[in-house]
């Protein structure tokens, strides 16, 4: 189903707003496949978690509609992105990641049984102690050092 | 604390002093959001106070009056979250901090706190230090995960030596054994160079009579039998001692471990996985006494070995004694980091063997679907794929080992050659020149040599051995050092003639320290009174009944028992009074007497009987084949959900508490079980005070009284038809609601 009219609009206080039954109500949006479809399938429901809207694919909203809603789920939607590895270590119990992201640098700790989990995109991603997401690059887009430091943990 | 967050995390471990100074008003509480609009890692503070939050920086602090805030709205995504703390929803919010789930417990509880302030609710209960409740939100995950963080490695080390003071005298004796046993060791190689210079090259040379020669030779092996007899015999000493030794400092660690067990809290148990406690008790002391029993002396044993070849042979000949040694460091760091190679190579083997075994686990257990789907082929060829992958790995773990160490034995043997080259024109150079070489000193030396390879292979693996050792002491200390949060012996025994009389005075409990479960509740209760819970899941029932048992202690007001306050209780008298029937009882192994009986020292059988009878199990019980014998639990016979409830309203019956707390009993069972155990219960809780937590209305029609529990505190108190009078309360709209399902369920 295409929709042909423009249905969202962000209020004054930055709440995203569905046009629905002629009022505008405030949602939230649920990526169904948050990895592997993550531009289709999307749930707007509010905070009790009744939807209002499901959309198959973000395309078949309004040209509009669809950037807007794209650069929110962008937005809200965030996991930190390792661009580069300095070191891994083994601590006690603990694996140290010291890694820089497109955020900054960071260091930051798994369980020794943890580790990087590929998803069905291609990526690899790591969840910390505090469960924060860590997208990895590939192995090809490592330089030599850091791709024998990773290895061992996602080939 | 706060180093250790510097040290961990790489944060600030506390509110800086210079902000502090900023701030007129007390501090409830503060946190730090991590990312800025952009998303980038910026550090800010949140700060709470009486009447203001409070958002600063290097270079801004924002101040915002609370009272102007109107709604605080919680946006979490994947990785990142965001407060946005809104005035009016038609102007730009006052403020919006956003960070990652690092900083959510601590920025969740100002949520909380804002929203509580929002409200107008009384935050005074609030008496945590805001430093701590920061700096425990931060560290707890990796306090959780690594355990007695804040311990040196040598420290636990010494501690753990420590536990072998009390066999002192094993560890003399074992100690004994193991440098005598080198010592001796070392004897025979000497013995031979000197058979070789001093007898049989001297009679080669006619320089020694035949007589004389053969009576020395015996006598020299006479002297080589008693080396290896009494290297055995010092073997033997120190096997025997250390093995048996770090079987006894295992013995007290588990003993140990296990009754401190026993005197911690339940917070503590929530906060751990059963498996990581059981593996501590279990196979971290094992490896312990691995490590005491073998390693300690092992690596004791090389290293004195180690130093005293290479004395032993620099003294015999120091060009050649050089040559020999000077590799062995080189050697060593090259087989520390081979072990450092094999770790990762293990890690991949590991990640792989446990693909497959998640697929066993998956298919196994739900082998029923797997056929009625007809996916056999599907489940064989997954298989399959993680049984080649985890083979690949584990063929290149072995074509790794199987490269290092004939290579390090080749370089071995290339010292040896090298030996050997430098050695061969001594040994024929004429024996006036100081050059010369004796055959015999020679052979002693080569001897030597073979004894080198064994030692280097134990010191390079020792650091690995000992990280693993440390690693399980870590464990075992971090629940050593745990102190119950409930001291289990202050307080008097509750009097065996106890009425049963309750009273919840301004109640409030939290788990964190901020989000209150229990909210200023109060309530008195009759001894004999039956009162029925009510409520949505979440609202604080359970919890009510885990204060009333002291499972958790409350942060303020008072609960008594017959006027008594629960702390000045001992916890064995207050538990042996009240009475647990939970919904999903648990049944140790043993037989079915042994569990009714449960916690009672000697008990008549024929009081065990009436209990069963009581409560509706004498009749199945004895349709078991081995009756009230049957083994249950753990491997044992299999009971259904009523059998067991039935098991454990016997153990309650027998018991005979005064207060009873009846949590969901009915709730898992089908309509007829469920009439045999209210059954069971209409008996159980006559002449008792009763709490009853149910969600079906109808279990709790004998309730004198019924509290309907929300958001910790009791929003409705009355009786069945006192609360079905109010058209408008929660009772009657639960009570509504359950009336329309049953009547769809009997359309």
């Amino acid at each position: 189903m295409t929709y042909s009219e423009n249905l969202f609009k962000f209020n004054n206080s930055g709440q995203l707003q569905l046009f629905h039954n002629d009022h505008w109500v405030n949602i939230r949006i649920t990526r169904c496949f948050p990895w592997t479809r993550p531009k289709e399938f999307l749930s707007f429901h509010n905070d009790d978690g009744t939807e209002f809207l499901f959309v198959g694919d973000i395309n078949d909203l309004t040209a509009r509609d669809s950037k807007m809603i794209e650069e929110y789920l962008d937005r809200i939607e965030f996991t930190i992105k390792v661009i580069g590895i300095n070191s891994i270590q083994e601590d006690i119990e603990l694996r140290r990641y010291d890694v820089r992201t497109a955020s900054g640098n960071r260091v930051f700790y798994t369980n020794l049984e943890d580790w990087p989990e590929r998803k069905g995109n291609g990526k690899f991603v790591i969840k910390d102690l505090y469960g924060d997401f860590f997208e990895i690059p590939e192995l090809s887009r490592l330089d030599r050092e850091e791709r024998k430091i990773l290895s061992y943990l996602v080939e | 604390m706060n180093n250790l967050i510097k040290e961990y995390i790489q944060q600030e471990g506390r509110l800086p002093d210079q902000l502090r100074k900023k701030i007129k008003e007390k501090i409830y509480l503060y946190g730090m959001s991590d990312l800025d609009s952009e998303k980038k890692f910026k550090e800010s503070w949140v700060i709470v106070t009486e009447r203001k939050l409070i958002v600063a920086n290097e270079s801004n602090f924002n101040e915002i009056e609370i009272s102007k805030i109107e709604e605080v709205r919680e946006v979490h995504s994947l990785s990142t979250h965001s407060l946005i703390f809104i005035e009016n929803h038609d102007c730009l919010p006052l403020a919006q901090i956003n960070y990652t789930s690092r900083q959510k417990i601590a920025l969740g509880h100002i949520a909380y706190l804002v929203k509580q302030k929002i409200k107008g609710k009384d935050i005074d209960y609030l008496e945590n230090d805001p430093d701590q409740l920061y700096q425990d939100s931060i560290m707890r995950p990796i306090l959780e995960a690594q355990n007695s963080i804040a311990k040196k490695q040598s420290a636990t080390l010494f501690r753990l030596l420590g536990y072998l003071l009390p066999y002192k005298k094993s560890l003399i004796w074992g100690s004994i054994g193991a440098i005598c046993a080198t010592i001796v060791s070392l004897v025979p190689a000497y013995i031979s160079g000197l058979m070789i210079d001093k007898m049989i090259r001297p009679f080669q040379d006619g320089k020694l009579e035949a007589s004389e020669a053969i009576s020395m030779s015996w006598f020299a092996l006479f002297a080589l039998i008693s080396c290896y007899v009494l290297r055995e015999v010092f073997m033997w000493l120190r096997l025997r001692k250390m093995s048996i030794l770090g079987e006894y400092v295992a013995m007290d660690l588990r003993k140990e471990l296990y009754s401190h067990l026993q005197s911690l809290s339940m917070d503590f148990f929530s906060k751990k996985q059963t498996g990581s406690i059981i593996s501590r008790v279990s196979s971290d002391t094992d490896r312990i006494w691995d490590f005491i029993a073998f390693g300690v002396v092992e690596v004791g044993i090389a290293i004195i070995t180690l130093i005293s070849l290479s004395a032993v042979l620099i003294t015999l000949d120091w060009r050649l004694g050089l040559v020999m040694t000077l590799p062995v460091p080189i050697m060593l760091f090259c087989i520390y980091r081979h072990g450092e190679h094999m770790k990762n190579l293990f890690l991949r083997g590991w990640r792989k063997w446990t693909d497959v075994t998640n697929v066993l686990s998956d298919t196994i257990p739900g082998i029923q679907v797997v056929k009625a789907f007809n996916q056999e082929e599907r489940e064989k060829k997954r298989f399959n794929k993680r049984n080649d992958r985890v083979t690949v790995e584990f063929n290149n773990i072995h074509k790794s080992w199987t490269k290092f160490w004939p290579a390090l034995m080749m370089s071995m043997h290339l010292t040896i050659i090298t030996v050997w080259w430098m050695a061969i024109p001594r040994l024929f150079s004429s024996i006036e020149t100081t050059q010369h070489l004796s055959a015999g000193v020679f052979v002693s030396f080569l001897l030597y040599v073979t004894m080198f390879s064994t030692p280097i292979e134990i010191i390079g693996q020792m650091a690995r051995m000992l990280n693993r050792a440390l690693s399980s002491a870590h464990r075992v200390f971090e629940i050593l050092d745990t102190n119950p949060s409930i001291d289990s012996s202050k307080g008097k025994d509750l009097e065996i003639n106890v009425r049963g009389d309750i009273s919840f005075n301004r109640v409030c409990f939290s788990y964190d320290g901020v989000r209150k479960v229990i909210d200023q509740m109060s309530f008195d209760i009759k001894a004999g009174e039956m009162i029925g819970l009510v409520g949505a899941s979440g609202g604080g029932k359970s919890t009510l009944t885990k204060l009333l048992t002291r499972f958790y202690d409350i942060d303020s007001g008072e609960i008594t028992i017959d006027g008594i306050n629960l702390k000045d209780l001992k916890l064995g008298g207050l538990r042996k009074q009240v009475g647990m029937v939970l919904q999903d009882p648990y049944l140790f192994h043993g037989s079915i007497f042994d569990n009714i009986s449960y916690g009672m020292d000697e008990v008549d059988h024929l009081k065990i009987v009436e209990a069963a009878k009581i409560a509706n199990a004498h009749e199945f019980i004895l349709r078991l084949p081995h009756g009230y014998d049957t083994i249950v639990g753990e491997k044992g016979h299999t009971l259904s959900g009523g059998e067991r409830q039935r098991i454990s309203i016997a153990r309650a019956v027998l018991t005979d508490p005064k207060v009873l707390i009846l949590d969901e009993a009915t709730s898992a069972v089908d309509t007829e079980t469920e009439r045999k155990i209210q059954d069971a219960l209409d008996k159980l809780v006559e002449g008792r005070t009763v709490l009853a937590i149910a969600h079906r209305l109808s279990t709790l029609r004998k309730a004198d009284r019924i509290f309907v529990v929300e958001k910790g505190s009791i929003k409705e108190k009355g009786t069945h038809s006192e609360l079905l009078a109010n058209e408008d309360g929660t009772y009657k709209k639960l009570q509504r609601m359950q009336q329309e399902m049953n009547e769809e369920f009997v359309v």
